[in-house]
């Protein structure tokens, strides 16, 4: 009949037309661990059921059902991982339905349940709840990223094009720890201490771009705006301003400290400091010069030079402390100075550049 | 038949078929209308600290493996996406494909 044999109950879509199919099998080999133990499901929340009194008896060692502030503080903190993490409900936490209860009660029992078949039949179920009566909620956010991940939809759409984080709306869960015990008013504040061992939130985000631009949003826009047009010069692809990260990942820039110090704006008089130091320079060049060739020349030099040598060679020895220092130090100032005026020329001429690439930078953007 | 007309678009029916096939959407939701539940790593050594010991009891069901990826990204967008077009296929689904195709030819 040129159909496929049924093998197994699936989850089936696609991303950009790729398949991806969810089953038991493939979370049981996301989460590494196999698909075997206990599994109880669509049990009636009535009184009739047997399970009622070997879970009343777990939870709150007692016949009779009890309430959620009967709850041990273990207890409570294992219902609440378990409705993030395992059988996310979405509201109404401390009231578990029966299936809930069970779930829980086989893990404080130590009975190995059959996670990855829980994680997948709650996954239909919530499917099905959105597709027939429009529940706005998706459970199990990072575990079917891993999914896609691992079934390496990513690679695919890392060839297809750069995605960035903020395109993909990349976020990392909050971590359940002692704090959560605070808010749970389950420790005094008081007794709440932060360790040095705790958990941080994963900050290594996507490997989505290979050459990520190494620019972000604290970067001057003369320096973002060039390396776009840089990057589209290299390699034809153009970067959007958006996609700019705020911050480069992993925090702070490494050399942000050091760009500081360099940045610093020159005062008025270390400009003109600058600019006497050059000339002084320039006269004692002139002055080795003339005087190979005219010894008498040397004579004739005017007060003017010599008060400038004499400011230049004492400014030089406060500021250094070996010559050799010293004439390295004005050539690769007198370069840079060179640069920056140069620079400064090209910038007006630039502006104009910039805006006519920013704005196609923007069209192309709408295009896409 | 109704609702298996889309069964039919978005099933891969046979081998011939293109595997890049694109999906329509299974649901009336808007994919901005959906809001994604994004799982929470656990710090067990932290609860440990303030009285609640659990490593136990996870470890005795081997599930570490799930927390330690719990710590993650996760892609709203992606998991969005996949959401508007997932659907079920199950023994159900697979009957109706079957019986759609005896119904187009009645030879098989």
């Amino acid at each position: 009949m040129g159909l496929e044999p049924f093998k197994c109950t699936e989850i089936r879509s696609s991303i950009m037309g790729i398949p991806v199919f969810i089953s038991e099998a493939s979370i049981s080999w996301v989460i590494r661990r196999a698909s075997e133990g206990k599994f109880v499901s669509g049990l009636d929340n009535g009184k009739t059921s047997s399970w009622n009194d070997i879970v009343n008896k777990t939870l709150f060692n007692n016949t009779k059902k009890g309430k959620y502030s009967e709850l041990s503080m273990k207890v409570k903190m294992m219902l609440k991982i378990q409705n993030e993490n395992f059988l996310p409900k979405g509201g109404g936490g401390d009231q578990p339905s029966l299936d809930h209860r069970v779930f829980l009660h086989f893990f404080l029992t130590k009975q190995k349940a059959n996670v990855p078949k829980y994680i997948f039949r709650h996954m239909i179920k919530t499917l099905k709840e959105s597709q027939t009566i429009k529940r706005t909620w998706i459970p199990y956010g990072r575990l079917i990223s891993e999914i896609l991940h691992q079934g390496g939809i990513l690679n695919a759409l890392k060839e297809v094009n750069y995605f960035t984080d903020a395109q993909l709306g990349t976020v990392t869960g909050k971590i359940i720890n002692g704090s959560t015990l605070k808010h749970m008013k389950l420790i005094k504040k008081e007794d709440h201490r932060v360790l040095s061992t705790d958990l941080k939130e994963s900050t290594v985000l996507s490997n989505l771009m290979d050459e990520f631009p190494p620019i972000c949003k604290k970067d001057t826009i003369e320096v973002q705006v060039m390396y776009m047009a840089d990057h589209f010069k290299r390699t034809g692809q153009t970067i959007k301003i958006n996609d700019i990260p705020e911050e480069m990942y992993g925090g702070a820039l490494p050399i942000a400290k050091s760009r500081k110090s360099k940045k610093r704006a020159m005062t008025e008089a270390e400009y003109v400091e600058d600019d006497s130091k050059q000339a002084a320079k320039k006269a004692k060049k002139s002055k080795a010069t003339t005087s190979q060739e005219n010894p008498t020349a040397s004579d004739v030099l005017t007060i003017q030079q010599e008060a400038q040598e004499l400011d230049a060679s004492e400014v030089l020895v406060k500021r250094t402390r070996s010559k050799k220092q010293v004439d390295n130090a004005q050539s690769s100032k007198k370069r840079k100075m060179a640069i920056k005026k140069l620079r400064q020329a090209s910038l007006a001429a630039e502006d104009e550049q910039e805006e006519v690439l920013k704005k196609k930078a923007l069209e192309l953007a709408a295009q896409i | 038949m109704a609702s298996s007309s889309s069964m039919q678009v978005t099933v891969p029916s046979n081998q011939e078929a293109s595997a890049y096939k694109i999906k329509g959407r299974t649901m009336s939701l808007e994919e901005w209308e959906l809001n994604v539940h994004v799982e929470n790593p656990v710090d067990f050594i932290s609860l440990a600290h303030h009285g609640c010991v659990l490593r136990d009891i996870y470890h005795t069901q081997d599930i570490d493996n799930y927390f330690g990826m719990l710590n993650g990204p996760t892609y709203l967008s992606l998991v969005r996406h996949f959401w508007v077009r997932a659907q079920v296929y199950d023994r159900k689904a697979a009957k109706m494909e079957m019986d759609e195709k005896v119904l187009i030819d009645p030879k098989l």
